[in-house]
């Protein structure tokens, strides 16, 4: 039965680097990283990392059982081989120095007959306790002092029998049996293949201790028991048990198994974790027990026994595969948490890491924290900082008050985003030429180049077209269109009509640091002249070689040439702007210019393209262009398209898009907050967005950002900015502090000074006097004078008023604070309200404002 | 796509809990400024910041009397409110007061009180949530048996009493729900929640749940019409079982993210479908989902997902013992931007023989007539 697949795996539990496999041969390994193996040794690979070498090896001729002894200070581990000739031999595999001189020692019991099972204990760690076959009616169960015998072997001579210390369960037969965790020499025994006992060896007499019921018709051939806790396991043929020590009276669990479980073992760092190995089988069961009932102490469970709260057990189970194949038999390592050994049928040795269940969350704040068993793990801190999240974004940005600057160009510099930062830019441009009456806007506050330009259909315009010369390239002409529309929606693209518009365009460009976009701004306006004086100052050797080939141009001999040799260079040129300048002035040598490779520079910007059309397309080109530009860009969520659509309905849907795209719902709010119209701002999503980003900076306590955007969403509304909170008088439910516009001002316009400090003790509608504070019993007064005006004028923050608002007992803010110093309970006598525990603690740093 | 190179991945710090077992779950407050652990040690722990990065210790107390599965905070309108969940069938509300022998220097100390038990589940409670703050404080329990419940606090003043407002039966094992956070309820947007399911897939009952959908991941929504709750959806992308999902914070989107922990790390999006209008009862479909992304990396089981404040970066933890982010880079293109490995660097990394863990699932109760009473 045990001969051929008897082979197993055991760590030694002090040497936490050394483990031995036992077969045919009892071989000891040592484990080091594969790095630190000298290059000559020859090793077994057990994981990618480390290795493990052969140290020493003996024949495993006869050998039953066998076990690690936890003495330490030992350079070696020292062995108790079971032996089938019912002799417990100590050994260890390498000749070492041995102060204890254990090693050669022999116990035997007093019939020879074979030996199952040997378990030094981990407690006290001179005891050995054996467990042997059944003879007649000798004990079974022996424990074998090491101290206690040197004595005797030398009293007794060298080479008589040792005696036992304790012997236990006359008559039977020992399977197995394994040291309990919970209490000193005690011991768990499988019994005759039926029973699992505990052995109390402190007690006298050959009694168990405790019976383990339920035990039933499995046959038992194993049993562990959990380190310093109170858990046992048992492997039967057809069963795994599970019995808490301090109730054996009824299993905590029976697990069935299709096949008899080959091991079973606790995991030495986890509690009430369980492994077995299956037969044949090339996984490893995890089982996690659960219970539902937990024993303050073994004393109040031994008079609860009997009660029905031993067997509210459940077991989370996991399969793990240490790959390789079937496995013969694994070890758990005594210290290191979830890594264990697995030996595999065919010999071959592979470690492996169990994955724990890791938990996770993700604060508001920004802070990621996991559970990585027993401890908590934070990205560190730097990590947090270099992260380009948009969440990250979000808050530096609302930190920053962006969105909330007066100006609209000023969010521009906060918005860390190049679109984001040039629709801020169109909207302030748009804001103010609304302003300043240039264009008549139909109840938006920022139209776009689609308001202006009206379509074919409805109120359409004509727009005159007049030949205009190159004034450097007089053989040259081409078309300009213009009308009053057009001139519009060259404001609102940033252009403006006429040169002395366009040379400021140029000047900026150029001072941007963009001489590209200033060339072509020029050229387009056709002065090729200035846009060469634009090129020849720029810092790179590059721009000024394309200023050759644009000089070049105006007085090419064969201008055929000229363009074709232009169309094959100009998709090596780097800057879009150069290429569309290039092209421009190849088209305008046709007569019938075509200037779809101007408009296609799709890397110009959308403002750039746009003006070109306005200047250069017919009336129905130009409609077209803007309406499929607009198109493009409302579908692909871009925010450029808002400069055509401008905010209102087709923006709204544009940001949405654009939102479901970046997740930017911090400047949609923002947009929608400051640039929409009233009703606009009712509609749904934008309320979804405010109320998205309202809950954003609740999240971040960043109440000023929230108040402000409410205030200017208020603006927006047209509504006066209104006091929100207010405190009412008990008996005539009106505001005490009542707007000064109202009939309360002139009774008191009678009285002294109105500049003097003024308090109202009693409500001003219907004279009932206010309530006391809590602390100094006199009457809470308002300032009179704290009407409609808002925070600015009102009282200084002591004498507000506060309460509690779980007992509605108040006082004055200073004498609460006071009172909440020294105090727990409500400042009222006879009221018990904890009112200063009821909020969360200050975080620290929100204390020190 | 599950390329990392070498330099984005982490090292961690340590914070010692101190918990004798596994922890379960980790939950923040709505400021991010609290935490709670709850682990199969029984306990339950508060954790305050420092204001340094750090965490204090502020409370620390055995809450159950079995594995403490899953902790949650209550919006702070409704006070300092913790809702556990547990192995012993039961949830408990847990609110903080301030300490009763409060003098001098201990005055910082808090006490948790326990405020509520709710006893109805026959089985082990296995995830809880508070619904989200606009619908007043609800709170959602499921079981291992399948059961959802919905209780809510008639009076938020009152913590002591909580009635059960609806109970859905499911047929299956549910491990985990979440609430979609979605803020207002206009545009047709009624209560949703998702739960999903852990039940193995047996390969001998498959003829049985051919007839049902064979998804792990069911949506219920409350009918306002019904006043009850009703299953609307199922998943039908997700077949493994399933160990956590997440709603992703609504940023004003027009369309819901959900995060699956199953096998792989999933990213559904399901877009509301203008509301079929022959179909009042709401029978009808009622999304169009769509996986956006499904991350094989966490090798054969993803345990955790759980998103940041804005719905960009997802965090999820697998089997491979690492956390890793995801990151949006578009609509629709998630991308791998961080690992971090579970163990420090003085232990070693797991063996890549490809380890995998088949599946997870409860054991069938030795003797149920043997549970304790309440």
């Amino acid at each position: 039965m045990l001969s051929t697949s008897k082979s197993d795996i055991i760590w030694s539990p002090v040497h936490h680097d050394k483990f031995i496999v036992w077969g045919h041969d009892i071989t000891l390994y040592e484990v080091a990283r594969i790095k630190d193996i000298e290059k000559k040794t020859s090793y077994t690979q057990i994981s990618s990392t480390r290795g493990a070498t052969v140290v020493a090896s003996q024949s495993g001729n006869g050998v039953r059982c066998v076990d690690i002894s936890a003495i330490s200070d030992q350079p070696d581990p020292i062995l108790a081989l079971g032996l089938e000739s019912g002799r417990v031999t100590l050994t260890s595999l390498k000749q070492a120095y041995d102060p204890l001189g254990l090693i050669g020692k022999e116990f035997a019991a007093r019939y020879p007959r074979a030996c199952n099972s040997v378990a030094w204990s981990h407690t006290e760690s001179n005891l050995l306790a054996v467990g042997m076959d059944k003879h007649r009616a000798d004990n079974c169960v022996l424990l074998w002092d090491m101290n206690a015998s040197d004595e005797i072997t030398g009293e007794m001579g060298a080479g008589d029998r040792a005696r036992a210390v304790a012997e236990r369960g006359a008559g039977d037969a020992v399977q197995a049996l394994a040291w309990c965790g919970f209490a000193p020499r005690t011991l768990a025994v499988c019994l005759n293949l039926r029973h699992v006992k505990m052995f109390d060896l402190r007690e006298s007499g050959g009694k168990a201790a405790g019976v383990a019921a339920g035990a039933g018709s499995t046959r038992w051939m194993g049993v562990c028991a959990e380190r310093e806790a109170y858990l046992l396991a048992a492997r039967g043929d057809s069963a795994l048990g599970v019995w808490d020590a301090r109730s054996l009276h009824s299993p905590l669990l029976m697990l069935p198994q299709p096949r008899p479980p080959r091991k079973v073992q606790w995991c030495p760092t986890r509690r009430n974790l369980l492994l077995s190995l299956r037969r044949d089988s090339s996984t490893l069961r995890l089982h996690d027990i659960q219970r539902a009932n937990d024993f303050k102490s073994p004393e109040a469970v031994d008079t609860a026994a009997g009660s029905d709260e031993g067997g509210a057990g459940e077991a989370v189970e996991r399969e793990v595969s240490p790959g390789g194949g079937p496995l013969a038999s694994f070890a758990c390592h005594p210290a290191h948490r979830a890594r264990l050994l697995a030996l595999a049928t065919g010999g071959a040795l592979l470690e492996h890491t169990v994955g724990e269940r890791v938990t996770l969350a993700w604060g508001a704040g920004g802070a990621l924290v996991w559970a990585a068993g027993g401890h908590l793990r934070a990205p560190p801190t730097v990590f947090a900082a270099d992260r380009d999240d948009l969440a990250q974004r979000t808050r530096r940005r609302a930190e920053a008050d962006y969105g909330l600057k007066v100006d609209l160009w000023q969010n521009a510099e906060l918005a860390e985003d190049e679109e984001l930062a040039g629709l801020w830019h169109f909207l302030a441009l748009s804001k103010s030429l609304v302003e300043d009456g240039c264009i008549r806007n139909g109840g938006w506050k920022h139209p776009g180049v689609r308001c202006v330009l009206p379509g074919a259909g409805e109120g359409s315009y004509r727009s005159e077209a007049t030949p205009a010369l190159l004034p450097d390239m007089p053989s040259r002409k081409v078309l300009l269109y213009r009308s009053p529309e057009r001139t519009r929606a060259l404001q609102l693209l940033g252009w403006g009509w006429g040169w002395e518009n366009a040379l400021a365009g140029v000047e900026r460009a150029e001072a941007e640091g963009r001489p590209c976009r200033a060339a072509a701004l020029a050229v387009f306006h056709l002065r090729v002249r200035t846009a060469l004086d634009v090129l020849s100052r720029a810092r790179s050797p590059r721009l000024r070689v394309a200023a050759l080939a644009l000089a070049a141009g105006g007085g090419a001999p064969d201008e055929r040439l000229w363009r074709d040799s232009l169309a094959a260079a100009a998709p090596a040129l780097p800057d879009p702007y150069l290429r569309a300048l290039l092209h421009f002035l190849a088209a305008t040598v046709q007569a019938h210019p075509d200037f779809s490779a101007v408009l296609n520079e799709t890397e110009m910007r959308l403002e750039d393209r746009v003006a070109f059309a306005c200047l250069y397309l017919s009336d129905r080109h130009l409609h077209e262009y803007v309406e499929r530009a607009h198109a493009g860009l409302s579908e692909r969520g871009a925010l450029a398209g808002v400069v055509l659509c401008g905010l209102g309905t087709d923006g709204l849907t544009l940001l949405q898009r654009w939102l479901e795209r970046t997740g930017d719902v911090q400047s949609a709010a923002l947009l929608a907050a400051r640039c929409c119209p009233p009703d606009l701002v009712r509609d749904a999503r934008v309320q979804r967005w405010l109320a998205a980003y309202r809950a954003l900076l609740d999240g971040w306590r960043m109440w000023w950002a929230r108040c402000a955007l409410d205030t200017w969403l208020g603006a927006a509304d047209g509504e006066e900015r209104t006091r929100r909170v207010a405190v009412a008088c008990t008996y005539c439910g009106k505001c005490v502090a009542a707007a000064p516009s109202a009939r309360v001002r002139p009774p008191f316009a009678r009285l002294p000074p109105p500049a003097a400090k003024m308090k109202v003790s009693s409500c001003p509608h219907c004279r009932k006097p206010l309530p006391r504070c809590g602390v100094c019993s006199l009457h809470l007064g308002t300032s009179a004078v704290g009407g409609a005006g808002g925070a600015v004028g009102g009282a200084p923050f002591d004498t507000w008023f506060s309460w509690c608002v779980a007992c509605r007992h108040g006082g004055h803010a200073a004498h609460l604070l006071h009172w909440f110093s020294e105090h727990a309970e409500c400042p009222v006598s006879s009221c018990s309200c904890r009112c200063a525990a009821l909020d969360p603690p200050d975080p620290p740093d929100v204390r020190r404002s | 796509m599950g390329e990392v190179s070498a330099n984005n991945f982490f090292e961690s710090q340590t914070i010692i809990a101190d918990h004798k077992d596994l922890i379960h779950d980790v939950a923040f407050d709505f400021y991010g400024e609290r935490m709670a652990t709850c682990s199969s040690d029984q306990y339950v722990k508060v954790w305050d910041a420092d204001g340094q990065g750090g965490w204090r210790l502020t409370a620390s107390w055995k809450a159950h009397h079995g594995s403490v599965w899953k902790v949650t905070w209550a919006h702070p309108e409704f006070g300092q409110v913790l809702a556990t969940c547990s192995f012993d069938r039961t949830a408990a509300i847990w609110e903080e007061v301030g300490d009763i022998t409060a003098s001098g220097s201990e005055k910082g100390l808090r006490t948790w009180v326990k405020r509520s038990n709710l006893v109805d589940s026959r089985t082990s409670v296995t995830d809880v949530k508070f619904g989200p703050k606009h619908l007043g404080l609800l709170l959602v329990t499921c079981s291992a048996d399948g059961i959802i419940r919905i209780y809510e606090a008639p009076d938020v003043m009152n913590l002591a009493q909580w009635t059960l407002q609806h109970e859905m039966p499911t047929k299956v094992s549910i491990s985990c729900l979440s609430w979609n956070p979605s803020l207002s309820r206009v545009n047709s947007n009624p209560p949703m929640l998702a739960v999903g399911s852990d039940e193995p897939n047996l390969a001998n009952a498959n003829s049985q749940t051919d007839k049902n959908c064979n998804g792990k991941v069911f949506i219920y929504e409350h009918s306002e019409s019904c006043r009850r709750w009703a299953k609307t959806e199922c998943l039908a992308s997700v077949v493994e079982p399933v160990n956590d999902l997440a709603f992703a914070p609504n940023l004003g989107r027009s369309f819901h993210l959900l995060a699956v922990a199953t096998k792989d790390v999933r990213i559904i999006k399901m877009e509301p479908l203008p509301e079929p209008t022959s179909n009042s009862n709401g029978c009808g479909v009622r999304f169009r989902s769509e996986v956006l992304a499904a991350f094989d990396d966490h090798s054969s089981c993803v345990w955790r997902v759980s998103w940041n404040v804005t719905g960009t970066l997802l965090a999820s933890s697998g089997d491979d013992c690492c956390v890793r982010l995801w990151k949006m880079q578009y609509l629709n293109q998630w991308r791998c931007c961080a690992v971090f490995k579970n163990e420090s660097s003085g232990n070693e990394s797991p063996a890549r023989t490809r380890p995998r863990t088949t599946y997870t699932r409860l054991a069938a109760i030795t003797n149920p007539t043997h549970m304790p009473h309440h």
